[in-house]
């Protein structure tokens, strides 16, 4: 197989795609972090998207979500043109997001977190309801908190200060909050790093579990390539701001240009 | 053509000083990421310098008898090349080093005290001193060799020392610019603003790099400063301010980046001042001496700073760029009510009704009226401030203007009460007829949030510095050019601001305010616990997440800031009530620095939380009435005060008053834990001798004090009974029963004064034995000579009243415990270091407030004679807050012997980082620490 014929394969945009993002190019001062890069996710699919450090994956991550604006490009979600649209509100449309590194809402507990996440997604929270002191969560807000705090085994921690837990447990956290969001789409931003083998097994355990449960599309973008080829069906792959592969798991990891410049002795 | 040169003549050398000024802005922000406010104080004094050497002109360099260099060459030298850096060295060392690696809020806020102190220290260094002309207006020329004035262009004559600013100005562009590109200091201050950490990893010393620019743009504005007083000819605060405005207008056109840009746009500035008069009467017909023109003419920079600001889309994209290495930082610590235990919650529940009360009944009956008057100015500001406890506190942003939304609020409010309309938008709405004023405060409001609000929508898109800029600008426009208008302020004259009929006397008018106080203090806790506190702390902690889960951050900001605006139209509305009248002028209501003063009064005292704005304010009032009217200081000194108090913002970003209750509580937790094990221990007999149970040490202390402020409550009650009654009061005593020389205060201080020394001497002895300093007792009886020695000094030069011995007396107890109260710490961090331990539970350091408080209250206090007790109860309020330092210094101290005898050292070590975080992941076995939301134990 050429690279071309390669490339070709993730074009054109298989129809009733959940996230579409066609042509995204972005430059930082005559550096091109993405050059052109077409990918697309169907609905409660799940999608890897690995490369070298540098290749621009948390570059695309950020256009995708609107922390960034390409320069050109479109991405298209659900049918709706969100390339414009600014971060929250493609949150609310339904992306949920981790990160490279933690971003935790610091002083706040884990049932916090999820409860101020319950109430975001809601959008029930208005200043004269706390003017009114009609704030507090809800029964069925509190129900939801404590089902994710089950979901993602955080009972123990539940009531502690989010800065008090591990890496590990921060990245559960994080996990559990874009849950809350009820996505339909979750962005994972290298979940494993930082991780020891047995944590990130353990994460990847979860997240199997929660999907087949949810039926949410996941976007993975992840360094190992272990935990990626068991997690997902599909792969795409990043080079210096290229796309060089794209196509289901095994068949991209088998190619030869992928191995040269990535995987190249790791595999 | 012909007025155009004129305009250029006269303009660019004024433009040259704002040019100068900017730069020095620019250069500091890009090298230190302070956006230095003070710029302009530190060019003004080094004018002041210039003109005090040229005056004494005693210096002068004589070759070979030709004078190479002469008194005006020596101001220059001495001025710009040893004063200025010196200053811009003395603020690296003592403020911003400390600072380096904070956020952009704490170092801005500590550039506003500075901007609050600064000119205050340079007014009081100059007072009777005349504004002295430079004479002629040759001042440089001596140092080049040209003798002729000037020269002419056409029919224009140019003096030299214009040519020369311009010149000068010019040569230092170039200069800094070189710099910059070309050297590797240069290269080094453009990192370090970028992470001082990421440049230290690089080998580089950031410290003496920061120090570098901070002296060098010190000259730069020293050089400014210089040429200024040369082309005003006098030193006085309007031209200061004119520089200070001009300058950061010009800064902000540079983007805070470009030095050249920076340059170009002081001098189009300075030639845009210089020329708009004119082009306002030929063009526009208006009257260059009229009203309107005199009030257009400052709002130029504004209308520059402003547009550029909303407009240039650079700085809307442009965020604070983050520490790569902030996040070696340990994390801000928690706001202390999550530290509170259920106890001290049901503790509140009861204290703090009762607390109320007592402060309403003794408003209402005891307090006289002058200071009812007094408090209730205090709760007027109080509203005001908690508008800062909203943006500040709870959104993040810095604004200048809530002096101005309060301004909007009061004027609103009195041209309503009096029937004028609402001024400008709606002058006829009224018809003449007059609202009731409470109805006009809260039109007031309504208005200062629409403002707020149209003001916000563009601004808020600018983060952090440029927001506080623009707000800035905004509140010296609305100033200008609102405020000033007759049909807003009616002139010179001012408005009169009636009081609701009910609440027109000022007991009654204090019950109003303290309703509407707590009204508005209620609903800031309910936003603080309800679902906008909750998005803000999100946000605070993390923006982007916040936004990853559907929070708009923006949106959310601009309604707090319409809120905000809202609470300080309110707050402004209870200002004019309070006043009874609002004006603009020589003594203006509503000043935009006075927002200044506002902004850093409470970020220093605690933005975060209710009590914070209350002791912001009656701190406030209290010390105004204490340094002014009871010790009769320059009013100055009170700003100079305040202004410096910004500093311990770097230390402690959360507050004086927050610090205070997370640290008390937290040292009642490890009361409590070293108390059960003493129990433990007391129990198999093992108890050390060194161990003294804290609460006796404290009790001892207090009980004379307790006891003394009970006798002065029974007092003014048997007072009050007699006035009510029209019988003679039981407790008659006459003179001066609350002066420290009293017989009163001695019968019932003294023994708790002895408990003291003896507490002192014996801790003392008991910390030598544990391989400690043995020289104690010489340090303590040294303390008392010196005490002596200090109180009769001051009683000789007419200082201090009563007796020459009184005062000596007085001074020996005073001078032993000052000294003790950081020599013991001292002690045991020698035990502690002896005992192997890697960290003392208390250092020298922490006995310097409370050895500080001593003095200065005996002081205080020595000189505030009172005579009944109404008036006294200020003085007692300052009895009070010195009463409760020196109780936790005793008991920290105590508690660290304590800890020395029977604790352990990760003990210590937890406590400490307790200090700085919350003590969750492993919360020593028997420290109670509370959960975090004082909820489950």
């Amino acid at each position: 197989m050429t690279e071309t014929s390669i490339r070709s394969f993730s074009r054109p945009t298989r129809p009733g795609a959940l996230l579409d993002a066609s042509g995204i190019t972005k430059r930082f001062s005559g550096i091109t972090a993405l050059n052109g890069v077409d990918l697309d996710v169907q609905p409660g699919e799940m999608v890897g998207l690995i490369g070298p450090n540098g290749a621009g994956k948390t570059t695309f991550f950020n256009c995708l979500l609107g922390m960034l604006r390409p320069e050109s490009g479109t991405v298209h979600f659900d049918g709706q043109d969100i390339t414009r649209l600014p971060v929250h509100r493609r949150a609310r449309l339904g992306f949920g997001r981790t990160f490279q590194r933690l971003e935790l809402f610091s002083g706040m507990t884990v049932r916090e977190h999820f409860l101020v996440t319950e109430r975001a997604r809601r959008g029930t929270g208005r200043l004269w309801k706390d003017l009114l002191n009609l704030a507090k969560p809800s029964a069925d807000e509190q129900a939801l908190a404590e089902r994710m705090i089950d979901i993602v085994g955080l009972q123990a921690e539940a009531d502690k200060p989010v800065e008090s837990l591990s890496l590990g447990r921060g990245r559960l956290v994080e996990l559990g909050r874009a849950l809350m969001t009820q996505p339909k789409l979750l962005l994972l931003d290298e979940p494993s790093s930082g991780l020891d083998v047995r944590e990130t097994a353990s994460l990847a355990d979860k997240l199997a579990v929660v999907q087949t449960e949810h039926e949410f599309a996941v976007l993975l973008v992840e360094h190992d390539v272990e935990m990626v080829s068991n997690l997902v069906t599909r792969l795409y792959v990043l080079d210096f701001g290229e796309l060089i592969a794209a196509g289901p798991t095994q068949d991209v990891l088998g190619d030869e240009a992928v191995r040269k410049a990535y995987l190249g002795d790791m595999v | 053509m012909n007025q155009f040169v004129s305009w250029l003549i006269e303009g660019i050398p004024y433009g040259c000083v704002y040019a100068l000024v900017a730069i020095g802005i620019v250069l500091t922000y890009k090298t230190t990421g302070v956006f230095n406010f003070a710029f302009a104080a530190q060019a003004f004094i080094a004018g002041a310098v210039y003109v005090e050497m040229v005056e004494v002109d005693q210096h002068r360099l004589v070759l070979f008898g030709h004078e190479i260099l002469g008194a005006r060459a020596f101001g220059l030298i001495v001025a710009v090349l040893i004063v200025s850096p010196l200053i811009g060295l003395l603020l690296d060392r003592v403020l911003f080093r400390a600072m380096r690696t904070s956020g952009w809020q704490v170092k801005l806020v500590s550039v506003l005290g500075l901007f609050v102190a600064l000119p205050e220290i340079t007014k009081i260094a100059l007072t009777g001193r005349q504004p002295v002309p430079v004479t002629a207006r040759s001042s440089i020329p001596p140092m080049f060799g040209i003798s002729s004035a000037g020269f002419n262009i056409g029919t224009h004559f140019v003096a030299w020392d214009f040519t020369m600013a311009a010149i000068l100005t010019v040569f230092v562009v170039i200069v800094l610019g070189l710099i910059f590109r070309y050297t590797a200091t240069g290269l080094q201050m453009r990192a370090v603003v970028e992470s001082p950490r990421m440049v230290e990893l690089a080998g580089v010393d950031s410290e003496r790099v920061s120090a570098l620019s901070w002296m060098l743009s010190s000259t730069v504005a020293g050089l400014a400063g210089v040429i200024l007083v040369t082309l005003a000819q006098t030193l006085d605060s309007t031209v200061l301010t004119l520089v200070v405005i001009f300058s950061i207008a010009a800064a902000v056109v540079g983007r805070l980046q470009s030095i050249p840009i920076t340059f170009a746009a002081g001098v189009v500035l300075g030639f845009a001042d210089r020329a708009l008069p004119d082009v306002l009467q030929s063009w526009f017909g208006v009257n260059s001496s009229s009203e309107l023109a005199k009030d257009l003419r400052p709002t130029l920079p504004f209308l520059v700073m402003f547009l550029v600001l909303v407009l240039a889309r650079s700085i809307r994209q442009r965020r604070e760029s983050a520490d790569p290495l902030a996040g070696v930082d340990p994390p801000p610590p928690a706001m202390a009510h999550t530290y509170k235990t259920p106890e001290i919650e049901r503790t509140t529940r009861i204290v703090f009704p009762l607390f109320i009360f007592g402060f309403v009944a003794a408003m209402l009956c005891l307090v006289s009226g002058l200071w009812v008057f007094r408090i209730t100015d205090g709760l007027t500001l109080a509203i005001a401030f908690l508008s800062i406890t909203i943006i500040t506190g709870f959104a993040g942003q810095i604004s200048l203007a809530q002096a101005t939304f309060a301004g909007l609020g009061g004027f609103t409010a009195a041209n309503l009460a009096l029937g004028r309309g609402i001024p400008i938008i709606a002058p006829h709405i009224t018809s003449g007829n007059h609202v009731p004023v409470l109805v006009g405060v809260a039109v007031g409001a309504v208005v200062a949030a629409l403002m707020g609000a149209l003001f916000a929508l563009p601004a808020l898109r600018l983060g952090g510095i440029y927001l506080t800029l623009a707000t800035l600008a905004f509140g010296l426009m609305v100033e200008q050019v609102i405020f000033n208008r007759p049909e807003v302020s009616n002139s010179a004259a001012g408005l009169h601001v009636p009081r609701p009929e009910f609440a027109h006397t000022d007991r009654t008018f204090f019950l109003l305010t303290f309703a509407v106080f707590a009204l508005v203090a209620y609903a800031v806790i309910l936003i603080r616990r309800g679902t906008t506190g909750r998005f803000l702390m999100a946000i605070r902690g993390s923006e982007t997440a916040a936004a990853s889960i559907g929070i708009n951050a923006t949106r959310l900001r601009i309604t707090l800031f319409a809120l905000s605006a809202a609470v300080a139209g309110i707050g402004g509305g209870m200002i004019a009530m309070s006043g009874q009248d609002v004006r603009v002028g020589d003594a203006p209501t509503f000043p935009t620095i006075t927002g200044i003063v506002w902004v850093v009064l409470v970020v220093t005292l605690g933005s975060r939380t209710v009590d914070g704005a209350v002791n912001a304010a009656i701190g406030f009032v209290v010390f105004n009435w204490l340094l002014g009217d009871a010790l009769r200081l320059e009013p100055g000194i009170v700003l100079i005060l305040f202004g410096l108090g910004a500093i311990t913002y770097a230390r402690h970003p959360e507050g004086i008053v927050e610090y205070q209750t997370r640290r008390s509580i937290l040292e009642m937790a490890r009361g409590r834990a070293l108390g059960a094990r003493a129990k433990a221990l007391a129990a198999a007999h093992q108890l050390p001798d060194a161990y003294t149970p804290v609460w006796r040490v404290v009790l001892g202390c207090a009980i004379g004090p307790g006891l003394y402020f009970a006798y002065l409550l029974v007092r003014s009650i048997t007072q009050l009974h007699a006035r009510l009654t029209g019988t003679a009061p039981y407790v008659r005593m006459g003179g001066h029963w609350a002066d420290v020389h009293s017989t009163t205060l001695l019968c019932f201080i003294l023994p708790s004064v002895a408990f003291l020394l003896v507490w002192m001497w014996r801790t003392d002895t008991a910390l030598g034995r544990q391989h400690a300093d043995r020289r104690g007792k010489l340090v303590m009886i040294g303390g008392a000579a010196l005490g002596a020695l200090l109180g009769w000094l001051l009683q000789s030069s007419g200082d201090l009243p009563g007796s020459a011995l009184d005062c000596a007396l007085v001074g020996i107890p005073a001078g032993a415990a000052a000294c003790t109260a950081v020599w013991l710490p001292y002690q045991v961090q020698l035990v502690a270091r002896a005992k192997g331990w890697l960290e003392s539970p208390i250092t020298w350091r922490e006995g310097r407030i409370p050895a500080a408080f001593t003095l200065a209250a005996v002081y205080l206090y020595s000189r505030v004679t009172t005579d009944t007790p109404p008036n006294g109860w200020p003085v007692c309020f300052v009895a009070v807050v010195f009463t409760i330092v020196w109780l936790q210094s005793v008991a920290a101290i105590q508690g660290a012997v304590n800890e020395l005898a029977i604790g352990n050292e990760g003990e210590s070590q937890r406590r400490a980082e307790g200090l700085g975080q919350p003590e969750f992941d492993t919360p020593p076995a028997e420290v109670p620490v509370a959960a975090p939301t004082g909820g489950a134990e």
